[in-house]
């Protein structure tokens, strides 16, 4: 597609994307899986953690391990200490958290550190012991957790669960996700409900942690300048010890379907207006025409050539943005923008006008095209960052498939109008949310 | 030695200046896919007057912003769809000082570059698209409006200023935004837009001298210069002491920030404020870990040094549940260092973390590029950072904590509304 650019006099063409960025795969004897991405491209390495568990009652003592874990160890118990420990490592940082995926429950334990090549003296080895040390050894007395530090980050999340209502855009989200998704957990933060940290004990953190290193599955990535074998060897040193992990094959969500359009009107005194539009995609991540899928949701309103941004916003000049989000992993598609609260009914129309556009084949082959091309764009760039790669390696690892940019590439080439369309042949309109102020001399 | 030197790492970069006025700057990352470009203006929020016949007269807040939103229409037609079918990604930003125009792409990388070089200079300025834009320009006000953090930061900007136009909303207000014309759009862009107040800077897997050629046949001649920022004679002291703001919040705000009564944008003496600041309110701090112990911030709770011609600042705050008692014990922490100053190991620790922080950079040619053309608009040259952070010293460090005085303090608060 792209002609030699002397901009770029020796670079490698677009088909050896897979050569300059070689996915390691390995599994460890006790089925710890492995990924690696060797790479002397970058100045900073890194290695990851994730344990998968379900969201669901236990989500938030889930997600306070991680929180707990990074805050000392039963060597380094003070988190004073250990953060001077990092800061002299040339600012090594060690973070954990907690993400979801479709139903699934990941918390992440992450190393990052600049590359030992790169500084006058040594520290990975240091910097990994560290890591590793708050992972395994962590500082429980007794049968629970340091009581002190769980609190404290008990109450770290609830304060920031409870400040996500200060973000609107965020707020109305979740919002629109609580109304779709009741007494599904999927309608949950990663930290849970601020109900569920504030019934949470010391043990049952102890518990879950244990819970975790039994039986989770868990997979270990690492990017940088690496020996892989050595990195291997290194994994092994410190993960093979644990018992056997469990099989927890993929299963595809399921999306209860609904006879009608769920809406839900909130009032507070904000100047604008957050409408958010849940669809059931009828496609999920397991699926052949998740390509597709991507590239229809992308038509629709990922770039500021897409459908939604052209219309809603440079058209009818009425929102500040609007974009759709495509989670796979559920199924779902999202369209949120941020209006005129006094233009509620004609935003609302134009949206589902333009996703029935996708459906009904009413977009041109040049809005397709451009998106394509700004897909594969991504697609390229992603090479440039270790941890995007390896995300996405983990998502097709879960779907038991192989990280293939190239073979990625050429499918995304390959698809047409026709599979858009068909991507979107299920799609229905399943709950409306819309945030805005009570207007004077307005019907309510 | 902490630090060690950017050619021992084969990492090169290269400056120079047309004769047109326009300086480009490249950074080569070996076998980055993605090239990335941002075309700078010396044109931000704070330039409130452009030349007119016979003296200048004064330009509405918001104008630097509006020009940035309209200069997406251009004589040959949208500017977005020719980097949507360059498979490009793209977009513009404007803040205090500073108008940048950017895009990144993994092929078609010249034509990119050559669109990004010659839609800055043809917009297509009408009456009709200044009105259709005001309508997304006040949305997009509306949106902020909404934002807490963002109402705080502005209203403590208006506490410690009395005249500096750091005091503007960047995307000015309703009232002054109404005030735009077409016209005025355009005696902008032709006193600002030009060269020799403008940079290129390029970062990724490039040949420099071919980055230079094309930068030339795009800016063939010069232009004459740009107006100069002035700033105005603002007094050293603050204007108010404290600000509330109201509105629907579940987490209240707040925020203190202190007023340097000698501003500085000397890049060793803000690498000394950076460092102060961090030892004494960074994650690693005590008084940090006190207050994560009591439970009166959130991961959002950090300090920021601030500064531009004419200003600079300090500001440390961010969400809390109990604004009162969170100001109370980091009036009581400021004190404490201020009587016994910083701990010197810490600060060595510090500098080594910041060391780290420098070198992340090369793996992000984006913040990358953001730091060398904000940076170079203040004078600043962002690659000697290595060697500063190497040979400050611990007193220099110790020195800046005097910023931190009560009279050259102002709060601001955010609580909701109800």
């Amino acid at each position: 597609m792209s002609s030699p650019s002397p901009l770029h006099p020796q670079r490698q063409e677009a088909g050896q994307l897979a050569a300059q960025s070689p996915l390691i795969a390995h599994t460890l004897p006790n089925k710890v899986r492995v990924l690696l991405l060797p790479s002397r491209k970058f100045r900073r390495r890194s290695i990851m953690v994730t344990c998968r568990m379900k969201m669901g009652e236990a989500t938030a003592r889930q997600a306070l391990v991680p929180a707990v874990l990074v805050r000392g160890s039963s060597r380094v118990p003070k988190t004073r200490e250990l953060r001077a420990l990092l800061d002299g490592l040339y600012g090594a940082s060690l973070t954990g958290g907690a993400s979801k995926l479709g139903n699934a429950h990941l918390l992440h334990l992450r190393l990052g550190c600049v590359s030992d090549r790169v500084l006058p003296e040594p520290i990975w080895e240091q910097a990994l012991g560290l890591w590793s040390e708050v992972l395994r050894e962590p500082l429980i007395d007794g049968d629970g957790f340091h009581a002190g530090y769980l609190e404290e980050e008990r109450r770290s999340i609830s304060n920031e669960l409870q400040g996500i209502f200060n973000n609107k855009t965020e707020y109305a989200q979740i919002r629109m996700l609580e109304a779709m998704f009741q007494g599904d957990p999927y309608c949950q933060t990663a930290y849970g409900t601020i109900e569920q940290l504030e019934a949470t004990s010391p043990k049952q953190v102890a518990f879950a942690y244990r819970e975790l290193m039994a039986q989770a599955p868990i997979t270990v990535a690492a990017s940088g300048d690496m020996d892989p074998d050595e990195m291997i060897r290194q994994i092994e040193r410190l993960f093979g010890d644990l018992p056997m992990r469990a099989e927890d094959p993929y299963q595809p969500p399921l999306l209860p379907k609904r006879e009608e359009v769920r809406s839900v009107d909130e009032e507070q005194p904000v100047d604008q207006g957050k409408l958010v539009m849940g669809y059931r995609l009828g496609r999920h991540a397991g699926d052949r025409d998740r390509l597709a899928a991507r590239v229809a949701s992308a038509v629709l309103g990922r770039y500021p050539h897409s459908l939604l941004f052209r219309h809603v916003r440079e058209e009818a000049s009425l929102a500040y943005y609007a974009a759709s989000q495509l989670d796979l992993f559920k199924g779902l598609l999202t369209v949120h923008s941020g209006i005129d609260p006094k233009k509620r009914r004609p935003a609302q129309e134009i949206i589902e006008q333009q996703v029935a556009a996708i459906r009904e084949g009413g977009f041109s082959d040049e809005e397709l095209e451009m998106t394509k091309r700004a897909l594969l764009n991504e697609l390229m760039a992603q090479t440039d960052r270790p941890e995007a790669v390896l995300g996405q390696a983990y998502d097709l690892d879960l779907l038991g498939e192989p990280y293939r940019p190239e073979e990625e590439q050429a499918a995304l080439n390959a698809i047409g109008r026709e599979d858009v369309q068909h991507a979107f042949a299920d799609i229905a309109l399943d709950t409306v949310y819309f945030l805005s102020r009570r207007e004077e001399g307005e019907r309510s | 030695m902490i630090a060690r030197r950017l050619e021992e790492l084969d990492l090169h970069h290269y400056e120079s200046r047309l004769d047109s006025g326009l300086t480009v700057s490249t950074l080569v990352l070996p076998q980055f896919a993605k090239t990335y470009a941002m075309l700078g203006v010396r044109y931000g929020s704070m330039d409130t007057r452009v030349p007119a016949p016979g003296a200048s007269r004064p330009i509405p807040a918001g104008t630097a912003h509006f020009l940035e939103h309209r200069l997406f229409e251009s004589t040959d037609g949208n500017v977005m769809d020719r980097f949507a079918a360059l498979g490009a990604s793209y977009n513009a930003f404007t803040d205090y000082f500073q108008t940048a125009y950017l895009f990144s792409a993994t092929s078609e990388e010249e034509a990119c570059l050559d669109h990004l070089l010659t839609f800055v200079q043809h917009p297509h300025l009408t009456a009709a698209g200044v009105d259709k834009e005001r309508g997304i320009i006040v949305q997009e006000l509306r949106m902020y409006r909404d934002m807490p953090e963002h109402r705080s930061w502005h209203a403590l900007l208006n506490a410690l200023y009395h005249l500096h136009p750091v005091r503007q909303e960047i995307g000015g207000s309703e009232q002054s935004v109404a005030e735009i014309t077409a016209d005025l759009l355009i005696a902008c862009h032709q006193a600002f837009y030009r060269p020799s107040n403008m940079r290129l800077v390029v970062v990724g897997d490039v040949d420099p001298k071919a980055v230079v050629a094309q930068a030339e046949r795009a800016f063939p001649t010069p232009s004459g210069p740009a107006p100069a920022f002035a700033p105005p004679a603002e007094p050293p002291t603050i204007s108010q002491e404290r600000v509330e703001t109201t509105m629907a919040v579940s987490v209240p705000i707040l925020e203190i920030g202190f007023k340097d009564r000698d501003p500085s944008t000397d890049l060793g003496q803000e690498t000394a404020t950076g460092l102060m600041a961090e030892a004494l309110f960074g994650e690693s701090s005590d008084l940090y870990l006190e207050l994560h112990r009591q439970g009166l911030i959130t991961d959002g709770f950090g300090a920021q040094s601030f500064t531009g011609p004419g200003f600079g600042l300090v500001a440390v705050g961010g969400e809390t549940i109990d604004p009162e008692r969170l100001e109370g014990e980091l009036w009581r922490g400021i004190e404490t260092i201020r009587k016994n100053g910083l701990d010197h190991t810490r600060v060595d620790r510090l500098r080594r973390r910041q060391i780290g922080q420098f070198w992340g950079l090369f793996d992000r040619p984006e913040a990358l590029a953001h730091a060398w053309l904000g940076m170079a608009f203040q004078g600043q040259d962002l690659f000697e950072l290595p060697d500063l952070l190497e040979s400050i010293t611990v007193t220099a460090v110790d020195e800046r904590l005097t910023l931190l005085d009560p009279a050259q303090a102002a709060v601001s608060v955010v609580r909701d509304a109800s």
